[in-house]
């Protein structure tokens, strides 16, 4: 059985790097995941995962051991990546990346069907774009429910609101992405979510 | 059911949140409903898309490296919350520290000369102090005698403890005794009848039960009780598994004055709205959890408990009597539940 991560949170405020070494790469993929689905971007998300680990680090010691590590890691990339969004409306990039496509492979994981694996490539990217078109209290609780696999209940309380709140923001979401689904046309879907608070 | 009705609740019943009688009605409308059945679909697909990760780009392989290298030249985080919440007020507020200086300068006539304590103290060491200062307060010699953890309520049974494995219905009970004003004064090296009780069966006058018992009153959804253990340095260990594998937190608590003769519950933690269970003990008392014990989990500490009493006061000797395997085993009993 693998070592609690609340015992690798001890090991590490008694100076043992290994320890919470290990606990970056237990939680990296996760963390990263959460970033790259709020921000969009792979070097934005890969940065702000990197600074989210090292602000669990530095108040590693206001980590309560007797409860569990994981809402709390959850917590802090929460709160990271809704700075980082209020910090980048303020600031506009330029990506010098934007210009290099690389094509991608739709083949190679639907060898016999390649009409199906483009349907299904075309359908991921209307739903990345259209979660990234979602207001960001609205993404961060669907990133949290489907990605990070948390009950409404765990939600409400790493974003300080109700259970009712989340699990209305979730049906208004998932309502907005399914007309997406459901007409690949787009029609002025976005509108019709409420403002996001 | 109409369509309506059903397809507000086909996202629920696509995660089998539904209760199962109104599952069940919504799966009898979908029998024979075309539409409702296309939706539940769209439903379906339109979650595998949200849980779907291929569409992320791989993430750096050297990632985790990266990141200690930045903490490499971060300074490594202190045991403890280094400075205590008012100060950090005070260093954010400034003004605030001006006006109650002024205040304190208005009041100091009528309230006698401040102490304040800056040094902050970890929950341990303040419970060792509260220990000591009892001890000194009652300055009543004393001789605490340990018996083996047991299963048993009737107050003389240490008499003839056996090794038996212990009954789950039945709650578990760290007997002490302590001796009189009467008995030697010993109170740097209390003395340990182990297992046999030899000490204390004379002086039965003076026995003294505390028994901090553990009754498992809630248990989360989700959760599956592991088993509680009371272990040899002297703290409850309540030990969790979740339906989603993965390793949990678990409750670990200090035996201390406080807490003897208390009855700690498990109990669903309603200030944080989690499912993750909070012990408390009954009157109110507040259990302290103690954080720097997770250690002890895998390397259990070899010290006898001893737990004393004296002048009405309960409170916590630590000793240092090293203790042999078997004695271990008796001090230290594992409740399987399972």
């Amino acid at each position: 059985m693998p070592v609690a991560d609340e015992v690798l949170v001890a090991r590490a405020l008694e100076g043992d790097v290994v320890a919470f070494e290990e606990l970056v790469v237990r939680y990296q993929r996760p963390v990263y995941a959460v970033c790259y689905r709020m921000l969009g971007q792979k070097e934005d998300a890969e940065d702000l995962a990197q600074e989210v680990f090292l602000t669990v680090y530095e108040k590693l010691n206001y980590f309560d051991l007797a409860r569990v590590f994981a809402p709390w890691l959850y917590r802090i990339a929460v709160n990271c990546c809704l700075s980082r969004l209020r910090k980048n409306r303020k600031v506009v990039f330029v990506n010098f990346d934007d210009g290099i496509y690389t094509e991608p492979d739709i083949a190679s994981g639907h060898q016999d069907n390649p009409v199906l694996a483009l349907e299904r490539l075309e359908q991921k990217e209307a739903i990345e774009q259209s979660l990234m078109e979602l207001p960001d209290s609205y993404r961060m609780v669907l990133v949290l429910r489907y990605q990070l696999d948390l009950t409404n209940q765990e939600i409400a309380s790493m974003l300080g609101i109700t259970r009712e709140n989340v699990e209305v923001r979730i049906h208004r979401a998932r309502k907005a992405l399914r007309k997406v689904l459901a007409s690949p046309t787009r029609g002025g879907w976005s509108y019709e979510l409420p403002a996001s608070h | 059911m109409n369509c309506q009705q059903v397809t507000k609740l086909l996202e629920r019943y696509d995660e089998g949140e539904l209760p199962t009688q109104i599952s069940t009605q919504v799966e009898s409308h979908l029998h024979h409903c075309a539409g409702c059945q296309t939706m539940l679909r769209l439903v379906e697909k339109e979650r595998v898309s949200l849980q779907s990760t291929d569409d992320i780009p791989a993430l750096n392989p050297d990632f985790a490296q990266g990141v200690m290298s930045r903490i490499s030249v971060t300074p490594r985080p202190k045991l403890y919350p280094l400075v205590p919440v008012w100060v950090e007020w005070t260093r954010r507020y400034p003004t605030l520290l001006g006006a109650a200086a002024v205040i304190l300068l208005f009041l100091f006539p009528l309230i006698g000369q401040p102490t304040i304590n800056n040094e902050f103290v970890p929950p341990t060491q303040q419970a060792a102090k509260k220990v000591a200062a009892v001890n000194q307060m009652q300055n009543v010699p004393y001789n605490a005698t340990i018996l083996p953890l047991t299963e048993t309520s009737d107050e003389n049974s240490y008499r003839d403890e056996t090794l038996r494995p212990l009954d789950p219905s039945r709650s578990l009970q760290a007997k002490v005794i302590t001796g009189s004003s009467a008995l030697p004064s010993s109170p740097s090296t209390p003395t340990a009848a182990l297992a046999t009780g030899n000490a204390a069966t004379d002086q039965t006058d003076d026995t003294q039960v505390i028994a901090p018992t553990v009754v498992p009153s809630y248990i989360p959804t989700g959760y599956t009780l592991d088993k509680i253990e009371i272990t040899s340095g002297n703290q409850v260990i309540v030990s969790y598994q979740t339906s989603k594998d993965q390793p949990t937190a678990p409750l670990i608590i200090n035996i201390v004055p406080e807490l003897s003769n208390k009855k700690l519950m498990l109990e669903k933690d309603t200030t944080t709205r989690t499912d993750q269970p909070v012990i408390k003990a009954e009157d109110n008392v507040k259990p302290p959890v103690l954080a720097t014990s997770v250690r002890s989990l895998t390397e259990p500490t070899k010290v006898a408990p001893v737990v004393g009493s004296c002048g009405g006061y309960n409170y916590l000797i630590t000793s240092n009597i090293p203790l042999e395997s078997q004695e271990m085993e008796n001090l230290s009993r594992s409740l399987e539940l399972r």
